[in-house]
């Protein structure tokens, strides 16, 4: 008997091509995707961050490079009344918000809805409900609510309380649509934290209840390092989002809307009104910056992130 | 001996205390939640209230009363009467619903479909680049990007997908985070079916088809969902790259910067509240699958 090894060869070089062909062929197009639109992309952003147009004694638009766009940029960050260092405060503000306070109010939250407390399947619907609901229709309901006089406004009247123009003050704007924020991005990482604690082993949290761990103990102690990789990555996607913190800014200044234009503005919104009115290469290079500027924290945070990992494995 | 008994007491009160502690923070939690469930739902009903007013009535009248007449016409009136115009070119809400219709079902489909695609071969094919495509990912999901939407407006200018149904092609990522999400999942699928399906003569992509996306039906369900919410509900891409088709959501924004002389605000928050109807019925089909969705899996590899 004889053993054809040449044919067995052939045989596997032919799965193993098989194989190999079907891998390239189903991310083919994932990564032609990725080559133009998010490489290319970032790349033209680069380039028209050291652009300008100008026209040439001919009457033609040219592009030109130059560092202009910097250097405005750079005096409008110095300057205490550009839209450029009150989006950049504000965005700033935003980014303290949802870190510091959404983060840890929806993971607590989490921890209860986990914990079923009474109508838990209700509230998690309910929560949810301003993620799901378009920001159109929710900025409407909230505005017809607190606008002058609204409804907010009349029952504070009859008990002699006079509430000031929240949206239409620009002292007042922003901290209002700050809590707009709040109220309705509480939900924001629910999910993932929800997905992540429904995971936990039943055995692990039943041996800390037979300890008699409190509750603040098995939060922090045992659920948190159990989900820390999902934790640990909404964290590290709220850094990355520290420069593009914002609210939903278009839909509260809708023309006519009487909300203060001045003292609500975010880099995000300027980066889009911008757009919007065809001026391309001064929000390019504002983008250019702020990138920059957060990568090392990105990077550093996931450094922290990946140093605190207690490893648990289950 | 009693000071023995008293100490044994003691211990044995703690977990009681501590379950006790437990409770009174059940109930202020619930407590709050309650409150602000009802702070959620409050501004809906008062909507819904609003949209039921007449146009004098919400012009003239005290608008936090509640509706003389209740005007369920409305409702009916939003489909006939609310319009969007854009160079010219009047849209009603039908128009404006079919639109969200296609945008956001064929966003959701390009996004799932190619998504599992990769997610499949970089999660159960061992081939050179397979690691640089995962770390690839992963790295840039943590690079910030900001203000590259001047540098995607100029592009799609010129790649000519502006204005047209074309746009959805900018959905058809497949190395973002439904990959992260769809990779964990094969990772975990045994390769036990796959090996007896291609013993039985079956090609790798008859494996990926009929073996393998039947098991993810369920991921794909929650995925899909929040996808076509999001979708459904995105106004600023509507609004800068699809002028031409406005949807339910950018349609409803431009009809909110239309000064309330000229429109009837009663009829549009009808319109507006219609909008939101398809989202909710979703989402409580699929709460249950959109909760259950985790990312842990695809953050080990």
């Amino acid at each position: 008997m004889t053993i054809d090894r040449n044919n067995g060869k052939k045989k596997i070089l032919n799965q193993k091509a098989r194989r190999y062909i079907f891998f390239y062929s189903f991310v083919a197009f994932a990564i032609v995707h990725f080559c133009i639109f998010y490489i290319a992309v970032n790349i033209n952003s680069i380039l028209l961050a050291f652009k300008q147009s100008t026209r040439t004694t001919d009457g033609k638009i040219v592009e030109i490079f130059t560092l202009g766009n910097f250097k405005t940029f750079f005096e409008d960050l110095g300057r205490a009344d550009s839209p450029l260092r009150e989006g950049f405060l504000n965005t700033l503000k935003y980014f303290v918000l949802g870190m510091f306070v959404m983060v840890p109010v929806s993971l607590s939250i989490s921890y209860f809805l986990y914990k079923k407390i009474a109508f838990y399947k209700g509230f998690r619907i309910i929560l949810f409900l301003p993620s799901i609901i378009s920001g159109v229709v929710f900025v409407s309901m909230f505005k017809l609510i607190i606008e002058p006089f609204g409804l907010i406004h009349e029952l504070l009247g009859k008990i002699g309380v006079d509430m000031p123009f929240l949206l239409i003050n620009e002292k007042t704007a922003t901290p209002t649509i700050m809590f707009y924020v709040f109220w309705t991005g509480l939900a924001g990482n629910m999910i993932l934290y929800q997905g992540a604690m429904n995971r936990l082993p039943n055995e692990v949290i039943e041996a800390g209840r037979l300890d008699g761990i409190t509750w603040t103990r098995e939060l922090w102690s045992v659920v948190l390092p159990m989900i820390w990789p999902t934790f640990s990555m909404t964290v590290i996607l709220g850094f990355t989002g520290l420069f593009s913190a914002s609210g939903p800014i278009l839909l509260f200044l809708e023309s006519g809307s009487g909300v203060a234009t001045k003292g609500t503005n975010t880099l995000s919104y300027y980066i889009f009104d911008l757009t919007r009115n065809g001026i391309y290469y001064y929000p390019a290079a504002m983008g250019i910056f702020f990138t920059v500027c957060s990568l090392p924290i990105v990077f550093g945070i996931r450094y922290l992130m990946s140093k605190i990992d207690p490893e648990v494995e289950y | 001996m009693d000071a023995v008994i008293k100490k044994r007491k003691f211990k044995k009160e703690t977990p009681v205390r501590k379950r006790k502690g437990f409770r009174i923070a059940k109930i202020i939690v619930f407590a709050l939640l309650a409150v602000h469930a009802f702070s959620l739902l409050f501004p809906v009903a008062w909507a819904f209230l609003y949209s039921l007013k007449s146009q004098v009535e919400a012009t003239t009248g005290n608008i936090n009363a509640l509706p003389k007449q209740w005007l369920f016409g409305n409702y009916a009136d939003a489909f006939k009467v609310l319009e969007v115009v854009e160079n010219g070119i009047k849209r009603s809400m039908p128009v404006l619903f079919l639109n969200s219709l296609w945008y956001s079902i064929g966003a959701a489909f390009l996004g799932i479909f190619v998504s599992s695609m990769s997610a499949y071969a970089v999660a159960k094919y061992d081939a050179p680049g397979r690691k640089v495509i995962l770390n690839v990912v992963i790295v840039t999901m943590m690079i910030p990007i900001i203000g590259s939407l001047p540098s995607q407006y100029r592009l799609f200018s010129s790649l000519g997908i502006i204005n047209t149904p074309f746009y959805l092609l900018v959905f058809a990522g497949g190395l973002g985070f439904n990959f992260l999400i769809l990779y964990g999942y094969f990772r975990n699928l045994p390769w036990s079916y796959a090996e007896a399906a291609f013993i039985d003569g079956a090609g790798h992509v008859g494996v990926f088809f009929r073996v393998m996306m039947p098991q993810a039906v369920p991921l794909f369900t929650a995925l899909g969902a929040l996808a076509l919410i999001g979708a459904w509900n995105d106004y600023t891409g509507p609004l800068l790259f699809l002028r031409s088709y406005p949807t339910l959501s950018s349609g409803l924004y431009i009809l909110r910067m239309m000064s309330a002389r000229v429109q009837n605000m009663p009829v549009l928050y009808a319109g507006i509240l219609l909008s939101a109807v398809p989202v909710i019925v979703l989402f409580a089909f699929f709460s249950g699958k959109i909760m259950d969705i985790s990312l842990g899996g695809g953050l080990k590899g």
